[in-house]
C-alpha cells in the first residue's frame, strides 16, 4: 500500500464515515487490510484455519470498537492492536513483559566474568543448514511466546516502524527491546540445537 | 578495548548509536570469531524466516477471498 492510500484511509472524511458504520467505507477497509491481517496471523505462528478465523473475529471486533476509534494512530495501528489481542486470547497467553526484565540481566548466562563467550556460537555453515530446513525454524518460531513472536514478524518480516509496534503491543521502546532481544536468542538457540542434532 | 559482553550489549540496544561505536562494533566483528558468527546466524534466520513467509502468503489468494467475502456477510448481519 502507498503513501496515498495511507492517508486516505486516515483521512478525517473516511474515519468520520468509519465511526458511522457507513458501509461502503467498511468494505473499503475489509478489502484493503484482510491480506494484511491473514499474514500477520500466519506470521505469528497461526496454521491457516486459525489464521482465517482470526482475521474474521479481529474485523467483528474492530466493527463493533470503531465508533469509539479517536483517531490517535493509524486506523491500520488501531487494528493491528486488536489482532494482536485476539491473537493472544486465541493461546491464552497473559503477561506482556515483565517490568524488570533488561538486556543486562537476560545476557548475564552468554559470558563469563571477563566478559566472553560461555559458549561461543557454531559455525555458519551447520547452522545455516539447519535454518534452511523449514520443519526446523517452523518449530523453533512455533516454540516463541505470541509477544515475542509478534514483535519479531512486526519488526523484521512487516518492517513496520518502531513507534508503530510499540503501540500496536502496547510496550515501551525499551520493553520492545527486551522483546526482540528475547525472541532473537530464543530461535537462535532452538536452530543451534536442532543443528546439532543433525 | 570493548569485551564481547560489552559489544554484544551495544549491538542489541535499540537506539541510535554515534559513529565511533558503530566503528567499534565493526572492528571488533573483523578480530572476533565468535561475535561474527552470532551476528551472521541471526542474519540467516531472519532470511529463512522471511522466505518461509513468503512461500506461506503466496498461496493464500483463496484463502483472503473467502475471509473477505465470510466477514463481508458478517458484518451486513450485524449492521
Amino acid at each position: 500500500m502507498n503513501k496515498k492510500e495511507r492517508e486516505f484511509f486516515n483521512s478525517k472524511d473516511f474515519l468520520g464515515r468509519l465511526r458511522n458504520k457507513d458501509s461502503t467505507a467498511i468494505e473499503a477497509m475489509v478489502m484493503a487490510y484482510t491480506e494484511h491481517l491473514y499474514r500477520a496471523g500466519l506470521g505469528m505462528g497461526f496454521n491457516e484455519n486459525a489464521a482465517k478465523e482470526l482475521a474474521q473475529n479481529t474485523w467483528v471486533s474492530f466493527y463493533d470498537a470503531v465508533g469509539n476509534f479517536q483517531g490517535n494512530s493509524h486506523v491500520r495501528t488501531f487494528l493491528f492492536g486488536i489482532l494482536y489481542n485476539k491473537a493472544r486470547e486465541l493461546r491464552r497467553e497473559e503477561a506482556k513483559v515483565q517490568k524488570h526484565d533488561s538486556i543486562e540481566e537476560i545476557m548475564e548466562a552468554k559470558f563469563d566474568e571477563k566478559g566472553r563467550w560461555t559458549h561461543p556460537p557454531m559455525e555458519p555453515d551447520r547452522f545455516m543448514e539447519a535454518s534452511e530446513t523449514m520443519e526446523i525454524i517452523e518449530a523453533c518460531a512455533q516454540a516463541l511466546p505470541i509477544t515475542q513472536r509478534s514483535a519479531f514478524y512486526l519488526k523484521f518480516l512487516e518492517e513496520e516502524s518502531t513507534p508503530e509496534i510499540c503501540k500496536i503491543l502496547d510496550v515501551t521502546v525499551t520493553n520492545l527491546g527486551v522483546l526482540l532481544y528475547r525472541a532473537k536468542n530464543k530461535l537462535r538457540e532452538c536452530i543451534e540445537a536442532k543443528a546439532k542434532g543433525m | 578495548m570493548l569485551s564481547c559482553k560489552e559489544i554484544f550489549k551495544l549491538a542489541n540496544d535499540q537506539d541510535k548509536k554515534p559513529l565511533f561505536l558503530k566503528m567499534e562494533i565493526a572492528a571488533h566483528m573483523l578480530m572476533c570469531k565468535h561475535c561474527a558468527r552470532y551476528r551472521d546466524h541471526i542474519k540467516i534466520m531472519s532470511e529463512n524466516l522471511q522466505k518461509l513467509h513468503q512461500k506461506q502468503s503466496d498461496s493464500s489468494r483463496e484463502n483472503i477471498q473467502e475471509i473477505e467475502k465470510k466477514t463481508l456477510e458478517e458484518l451486513k448481519k450485524r449492521a
